[in-house]
């Protein structure tokens, strides 16, 4: 297990959790500085390009890529034979490239589809660097120890000339990035238009391609084969999860990418026997689930709170319905015990005080013992519903000749969803009717003598 | 270095007799675990790439780490149950993670499964390093694999055999089921099986395969034996039973061979099994007799050898319409005409020669033998009877049909053009004006064919009418008074309807349904748009 890189008991063996947390901010210890540099320049790459891997369909490329560079970098090695940080990066890029075109090749040329090619070239690379490395290992020449952390990766041992690598790929990566932004965006988006704009989208393809071997061999050597794959994807995929826009989706991805190579670093040198590569990638993963829990645009929850409210607004509309007809055209303001409402629309009792409280919370009941008594905007919106009803529940009729008793649940469904501009045309297209095909008066509009907005919030279409 | 070769020498006693021989007991306990591995891998892997869920199964290979580690944590022991009821929990936790996350938001199955399984095989490897000290759960020979240990660990041989022949035979009692789920999900809900619960026990079962397997050959190189074998099958057959057959078959070879090669150059066997698996899979897309790349590059090349050919013919056709044109094309004139360089239009003129289709002219120049003629003329009818029917029937305007037809006009064959042409009511001219050939053979004296295929000014005599002709039609033909065996002079095509002259000077209109049904005597053909007779009978 010590290929795995354990940083804290590299800095001191037997501290406490304080003096840890002391010593990384005081970023004292060079290989510190030199792990919190190479995360900070990972987490930029790789987030940038993986925004655009993922956005192309192409997730897994960076797995297959990623795995595939071992036989390079054991072939370098075996030709080097000393661990020539160059010779070894140049190896890597070169299988990383290969694995790249031969998954091409694969999927164009032959019926096997990408997600077999991608496995198949991840694995039969991967083998053949296992035969390598096996071979190299028990032909015992050199020092062969730092091939092995190609597998897990060591933000810990990375060196000065590795950050320098580091650099300059991720120098080269944003250079290309704004130079020729337009051309990725394009692309990415629309391949077509980008051919009739005269975009050479093969030629951005391989440019893409290219720059992501080289990031992801640079990535290696502090996250592993198997986890560069999450610096690529994870990052990308909470920034899709946040915004819509691709610079921001590029600039968020960036900052989860930095964000999780700090933290990973930070609780692995802080916590006794915590590897730093799987450490980064987990504060990655909990930045997605984050964002795929939280994000107030697209997250689990916001939308289930939407669903939630959603409903309740219905359960309440439903009561003032039973409540307007209970009503029966009478005064307005006439209490309506709450038995006669439960009866009405086959509800249990608790259920009905319950909404009927809720009623009360949005202002438009007053709850009394056994009864309510509708406030003057409850009654205006239970008029809407029961009209939105019937207006519909005409139209289905008449426009789209359904017979008289198939329409009630149809119209049961979107009465809580008419928006006033539409209720105002189907008013329109149906030449103002009074009566709805069972014969029903149809209520006219209520003008508002409250506040207009709180009608309109309530009863406003919601997006989702 | 110690002056050891990268690949040793081979000896064939020392790498291939001696294992099974003085160390048979090694060998057979290796073997027979990279074979159990193997055999489960290739049954499951067929329905994985079928499926399209190959990736799935790499993802669920890495994620087991996490279900080993919090088996071990939670009950504190290593065997095979806590082991397997681990990894089953942790390979459909993985499957319905990646399904929850690409459902319920915009995140596409491919970055699910790369966010997934990274996540929970980081997390493995965070809880093994952390907890579990001092235990042989090893995150190297979760990657690498050691089959070499196989005859330390004969308990973990049996269990994956027993686990390889439950699933073969549950492959082969719900074969019915797994079938139709992989081809035509469709199909198989109208029907009731239960798709899901079918692809959950695939999953449990990759998960069983991964998890009994991944000491032997560790969870990467099992995707090599989960997808190389089945997509080797997949390029070799096309149906399902034999795709499994192949696949166990590769598998096995693989496994069998990947250890000699391992004894040969000291090195992983595992690594070894994976590497000849992908060499056997790389030799099925280069070579397969169906689906190989050679045979596609093969069939590219000769399909453009082909229409290099016909385009050379139709050009030259073109150029000196009659076959008695003496006049020969130049290659200069050929290259020029179809932007080519002059040494290809060389190198498939004498192609051509070969063949019997032209025929050499004084230095410079070919022209078409008869062979050719026909041959062209038939090429010239494909191409504008295709154009025809590209802007009658599909609608695409006539100035932008020449470079669709162009393709396609070389792939039609006879029986499709004659199909074409009875749509298209028998037309005599392309949307240019130009007129479309009709077969040469189609245009000697005497020859018998319908009264459909004649164009203004032929002579001809009925002789019947048709087999396929239904009762009503003979009643209509029959009203039309068409005498038998007398020279009838074909008038001008008014909309889709034919004119026939009778001797007597009176004129019949018949329509194209008719005109298919009339069987004629061709007595005076017309060839090239010349005139052979007045319109009147001389």
């Amino acid at each position: 297990m010590d290929a795995i890189g354990v940083l804290a008991s590299r800095v001191s063996a037997d501290a406490s959790l304080v003096d840890q947390i002391v010593t990384f901010f005081s970023f004292g210890h060079l290989t510190l500085v030199y792990g919190v540099i190479g995360v900070v320049l990972m987490g930029i790459s790789c987030g940038v390009l993986g925004s655009f891997v993922m956005l192309r369909g192409m997730s897994l490329l960076g797995d297959s890529i990623g795995h595939a560079v071992l036989p390079g970098v054991c072939l370098a090695f075996v030709v080097m034979q000393t661990k020539n940080v160059v010779a070894i990066f140049v190896g890597a890029v070169l299988a990383g490239v290969l694995a790249a075109l031969a998954i091409f090749g694969i999927t164009r040329y032959s019926r096997i589809k990408a997600d077999a090619a991608i496995g198949l070239i991840l694995s039969g690379f991967f083998g053949v660097g296992v035969v390598f490395l096996t071979r190299i290992q028990r032909m015992s020449f050199g020092d062969q120890s730092g091939l092995d952390k190609y597998m897990f990766g060591d933000a810990a041992a990375l060196g000065r000339s590795d950050l320098q690598l580091m650099a300059v790929v991720t120098a080269a990566v944003l250079v290309v990035l704004a130079a020729f932004f337009r051309h990725f965006q394009v692309t990415t988006f629309d391949e077509e238009f980008a051919a009739s704009i005269g975009i050479p989208a093969r030629g951005v393809h391989a440019a893409l391609m290219t720059m992501l071997a080289l990031a992801i061999v640079v990535a290696l050597q502090a996250v592993g084969v198997v986890l560069v794959s999450a610096m690529l994807i994870t990052p990308a995929a909470t920034a899709y999860l946040l915004t819509n826009r691709l610079q921001w989706t590029l600039a968020v991805s960036a900052a989860v990418g930095v964000f999780s190579g700090l933290a990973g670093l930070f609780l692995s040198f802080v916590f006794d026997r915590i590897p730093t590569g799987p450490c980064i990638v987990l504060a990655a993963s909990t930045c997605f689930a984050l964002a795929y829990l939280f994000s107030p645009k697209m997250g689990l929850v916001p939308g289930l709170i939407t669903r939630i409210r959603n409903s309740r607004r219905i359960q309440r509309e439903n009561l003032l319905k039973a409540a307007y007809g209970l009503l029966n055209c009478g005064p307005p303001d006439r209490e309506i015990a709450l038995a006669d409402l439960a009866r009405a629309r086959a509800y249990e009792s608790s259920f009905v005080r319950r909404v009927a409280r809720s009623l009360r919370r949005v202002g438009m009941a007053t709850v009394t013992d056994n009864g309510m008594v509708l406030s003057p905007a409850g009654y205006r919106r239970a008029a809407q519903v029961v009209r939105n009803h019937r207006l519909w529940e005409l139209f289905l009729t008449r426009e789209a000749s359904l017979a008289e008793d198939h329409v009630h649940r149809d119209a049961e469904e979107i009465e809580h969803v008419l928006g006033e501009e539409i209720v105002a045309q189907l008013e329109r297209d149906l030449d103002n009717p009074t009566l709805d095909p069972h014969g029903r008066r149809i209520p006219p509009p209520i003008p508002s003598v409250v506040s207009p907005s709180e009608v309109s919030s309530e009863g406003a279409v919601d997006a989702r | 270095m110690h002056g050891e070769p990268l690949i040793r020498s081979f000896d064939f006693h020392e790498h291939v007799v001696r294992p099974w021989t003085t160390d048979f007991e090694i060998t057979f306990w290796v073997v027979a675990m990279g074979v159990s591995v193997a055999v489960a891998c290739a049954v499951l892997g067929c329905f994985l790439v079928l499926r399209k869920k190959a990736l799935i199964g790499d993802a669920i290979s890495h994620a087991l780490l996490v279900g080993l580690a919090g088996a071990f944590l939670l009950t504190g022991s290593r065997g095979a149950p806590a082991m397997i009821t681990g990894a089953i929990v942790a390979g459909l936790a993985t499957v319905a993670l990646i399904e929850a996350i690409h459902r319920n938001s915009r995140i596409k199955e491919d970055a699910a499964i790369a966010v997934v399984f990274t996540a929970l095989f980081a997390l493995g490897v965070v809880l093994i390093t952390r907890f579990t000290e001092g235990v042989d759960l090893d995150a190297q020979c979760v990657l690498y694999g050691e089959v070499e240990g196989s005859w330390l660990r004969q308990d973990d041989v049996k269990t994956m055999a027993a686990v390889a022949l439950v699933l073969v035979l549950g492959v082969a009692a719900f074969f019915k089921e797994l079938s139709f789920t992989s081809f035509d999900p469709m199909m198989a809900a109208s029907v009731g099986v239960p798709a899901r619960a079918v692809h959950y026990s695939l999953m449990a079962g990759v998960s069983v395969t991964v998890v009994c397997g991944m000491e032997a050959v560790g969870a990467i190189l099992v995707v090599t034996m989960l997808i190389a074998p089945a997509a080797t099958a997949y390029l070799l057959t096309d149906g399902l039973r034999r795709m499994i057959v192949i696949s166990i078959g590769c598998g096995v070879v693989a496994a069998v061979l990947g250890y000699h090669v391992a004894l040969w150059l000291d090195c992983s066997t595992a690594g070894a099994m994976s590497v000849v698996a992908t060499v056997m899979f790389t030799a099925a897309l280069l070579a397969s007799p169906r689906h190989g790349v050679v045979m596609r590059v093969a069939r590219r090349s000769r399909l453009a050898a082909k229409i290099a050919r016909e385009n050379l013919l139709r050009a030259i056709y073109l150029m000196h319409p009659a076959p008695q044109a003496a006049e020969a094309a130049t290659s200069a004139e050929l290259s020029q005409r179809l932007r080519l360089l002059p040494k290809d239009v060389d190198r498939t003129c004498l192609r051509l020669q070969r063949a019997g289709w032209l025929e050499r002219v004084g230095n410079a120049g070919v022209k078409l033998t008869e062979k050719g003629t026909a041959g062209a003329r038939r090429i010239v009818r494909a191409h504008r009877l295709w154009e025809t029917f590209l802007v009658d029937q599909m609608g695409v305007a006539s100035d932008h049909v020449h470079p669709d037809a162009e393709e396609v006009e070389h792939l039609l064959s006879e029986k499709l053009l004659e199909r074409v042409d009875d749509i298209l009511g028998h037309p005599i001219q392309d949307p240019h004006g130009s007129r479309i050939p009709r077969e040469l053979e189609l245009l000697r004296a005497g020859v018998v064919t319908t009264l459909a295929r004649l164009r203004e000014r032929e002579i001809a005599r009925v002789q019947g009418i048709s087999r396929t002709t239904s009762g009503a039609e003979v009643a209509r033909i029959a009203a039309l008074g068409l005498p038998l065996g007398v020279d009838l002079v074909i008038g001008p095509r008014s909309g889709s309807s034919w004119t026939v002259r009778l001797p007597d000077g009176t004129a019949r209109e018949i329509d194209h349904e008719l005109a298919d049904r009339i069987v004629v005597e061709l007595r005076r053909p017309q060839v090239g748009g010349r005139t052979h007779g007045p319109w009147e009978i001389a």
